[in-house]
């Protein structure tokens, strides 16, 4: 049996039923993962000893009757979620050694059901960035194009899952971190309604913006991963009532928005037509779609960005090498000590996000641009929900162009940020929204993008899984990666 | 308060918003700050195209607010060990900071 190609659910189904040892599993995805990483750099950390202890106590407990959705299912996190033992560095220099005491709740609820960590992936910095550059350990490598981005931030959790280092993973969203490596890498990416998943444990960024999410190779184990992380955590308070539940549906009768705003000027045409061809192929299992526009959309960018910034300069706040990380100097007086380890320990962006923050929010300047993104905000989510009063569902692209080389973007943080314009709507609206893969431009993956209201995951599941069935484009496997 | 008008970071404030932020920049880092910021400023300034009015801001995107619970300790604690694990300079059972006075 070759464990590589068998779907989280299937492992778990073979794993309770006695069919297939979780240690075997274990070992099959460290040696696939140790093998791939000096490639693709996927991984800050594998996490050899805990996984190979987790299988065990796992084999234990299925002698004694355990048993749960996920067992034996090897998974990837991003560097930004808090595991208990194992190193969580953000992939900053300033976190460096940092060992949470604790795990994420996401993390207890996928061990509760029979889940093992396999290892800690690469991001950008804190979660800034929309290619995995921006990485105190080096850039991701796209899978399907070793010279190209895995896109951001959650691009080790893309590359992952796409070279089959791991069956599923975790990211997380902020501004589209989840769905653009997933569109960059051929795989589904959920983030899902703000407040559906906890965020504790969730190093933060931007609060009010950000989900953790599941990014997989087929549908169905995207709807398995969110059934076990959903659903009201007394540690996190801004969660709704909510517990996601997905049964297979068609798409017959689903009408779809198609907003001309993500179609025009800097989208790439070649991804346009491919986002079109996923259109016209639910239409042709009877869905109907009809071209509508979203004026307030274009401010939808700035607007994310200054409220993204300086929730972040505020979250930020908290690192000054006293309680964990990077030391701070305890010679010099606090304010020196303090600037300094800060100064050192952050990356370029990630400063320039607190300094950007710092001042939209700082006195003179509040009104012009915090506050007032904060009213277009709920000017955007008000005409997006106008929409969505008359549709099931909006169709975009998910980036506006295929992944581009490493290096390309990096230097000019503006056309870096260009990456999220389709995608930083949904947390601004705190809708769900799925990227799935929609097929290749020059042998390189792109992605479609869907969003539909609050705490209706069920309907971006059910179009992604005809798109799956129909063109069957997760079934391929990079070349650069094949066994 | 939302009369355009083109703002600028110059050099004192870049210095004042390090200060406030508590970030020490070096020289090189400074001078391509400059430049990039005013550049993200230059984009921000797009929404100033939109009238707000008084528009009620969005803090929270479904309008959640004050959500409480009972005071009481729930869930796993850690122990001063556990708490104390990560911090770099540690003396006698507490965490040592540089001095604040």
């Amino acid at each position: 049996m070759d464990v590589l190609s068998l779907s989280a659910r299937q492992i778990a189904e073979l794993v309770s039923s006695g069919a297939l040892c979780p240690t075997d599993v274990v070992e099959a995805y460290l040696e696939r993962a140790k093998r791939l990483n000096p490639k693709i750099n996927a991984f800050i950390t594998i996490a050899e000893e805990h996984a190979r202890r987790s299988a065990e106590e796992l084999e234990r407990s299925l002698k004694k009757g355990f048993r749960g959705k996920l067992a034996g299912v090897p998974i990837a996190v991003k560097d930004v979620i808090s595991t208990k033992g194992i190193e969580t560095t953000c992939a900053s220099k300033i976190l460096k050694g940092y060992t949470p005491p604790y795990d994420a709740t996401v993390i207890r609820r996928l061990k509760a059901e029979g889940a093992i960590v396999i290892g800690k992936t690469n991001m950008d910095e804190f979660a800034m960035g929309s290619s995995t550059e921006l990485s105190a350990f080096g850039p991701t490598r796209n899978p399907w194009s070793l010279d190209r981005v895995a896109g951001g931030s959650s691009g080790g959790s893309g590359a992952a899952v796409a070279a089959r280092m791991a069956p599923v993973a975790l990211g997380s969203d902020t501004g589209g971190s989840i769905r653009c490596p997933a569109a960059f890498c051929n795989v589904v990416g959920l983030k899902p309604t703000y407040g559906a998943v906890s965020r504790y444990g969730l190093i933060s960024y931007a609060c009010s913006l950000e989900q953790i999410g599941p990014m997989t190779i087929g549908v169905e184990d995207c709807a398995l991963l969110m059934e076990v992380i959903s659903g009201r955590d007394g540690f996190d308070s801004t969660m709704i009532e909510y517990k996601f539940k997905w049964s297979p549906g068609d798409v017959r009768g689903l009408r779809v928005a198609v907003p001309k705003e993500f179609f025009g000027e800097g989208t790439d045409e070649r991804v346009a037509e491919r986002v079109w061809d996923v259109i016209k192929l639910l239409e042709s299992r009877g869905a109907t779609y009809e071209e509508v526009s979203i004026p307030l959309a274009r401010y939808s960018l700035a607007c994310y960005y200054i409220i993204a910034m300086s929730e972040a300069s505020s979250n930020l706040a908290r690192y000054d090498g006293v309680r964990y990380g990077m030391s701070c100097d305890l010679s010099l007086p606090w304010h020196e000590a303090f600037s300094k380890v800060r100064g050192e320990g952050f990356g370029t962006e990630v400063k320039r996000r607190i300094i950007l923050g710092c001042f939209a929010l700082s006195a003179g300047y509040y009104g012009r641009y915090y506050l007032k993104a904060l009213k277009l905000r709920a000017m955007i989510r008000d005409q997006v929900l106008s929409i969505l009063k008359r549709f099931d569902a909006i169709a975009t692209p998910t980036t506006p162009f295929p992944p581009f080389r490493i290096g390309e973007r990096v230097e000019d943080p503006l056309s870096l940020y260009m990456a999220d314009v389709d995608t930083v709507i949904a947390n601004l609206v705190g809708i769900p929204a799925l990227s799935v893969p929609a097929g290749f431009v020059d042998g390189l993956p792109v992605g479609a993008q869907f969003m539909a209201n609050y705490c209706r995951e069920d309907l971006l599941l059910s179009i992604a899984k005809c798109v799956q069935d129909e063109t069957a484009f997760h079934l391929k496997v990079p070349s650069e990666v094949r066994p | 308060m939302e009369k355009s008008g083109e703002i600028r970071i110059t050099p004192e404030l870049l210095d004042h918003l390090c200060e406030l932020a508590k970030l020490r920049l070096t020289e090189d880092e400074k001078k391509a700050f400059l430049r990039d910021l005013n550049r993200i400023l230059e984009y921000f300034s797009i929404i100033d195209e939109v009238e707000v009015g008084d528009v009620e801001p969005a803090f929270h995107v479904l309008g959640l607010s004050n959500v409480m619970r009972e005071d009481e300790v729930s869930g796993e604690r850690l122990t001063r060990d556990e708490a104390l694990a990560n911090a770099p300079h540690e003396e006698e059972g507490y965490i040592k900071a540089p001095r604040m006075v």
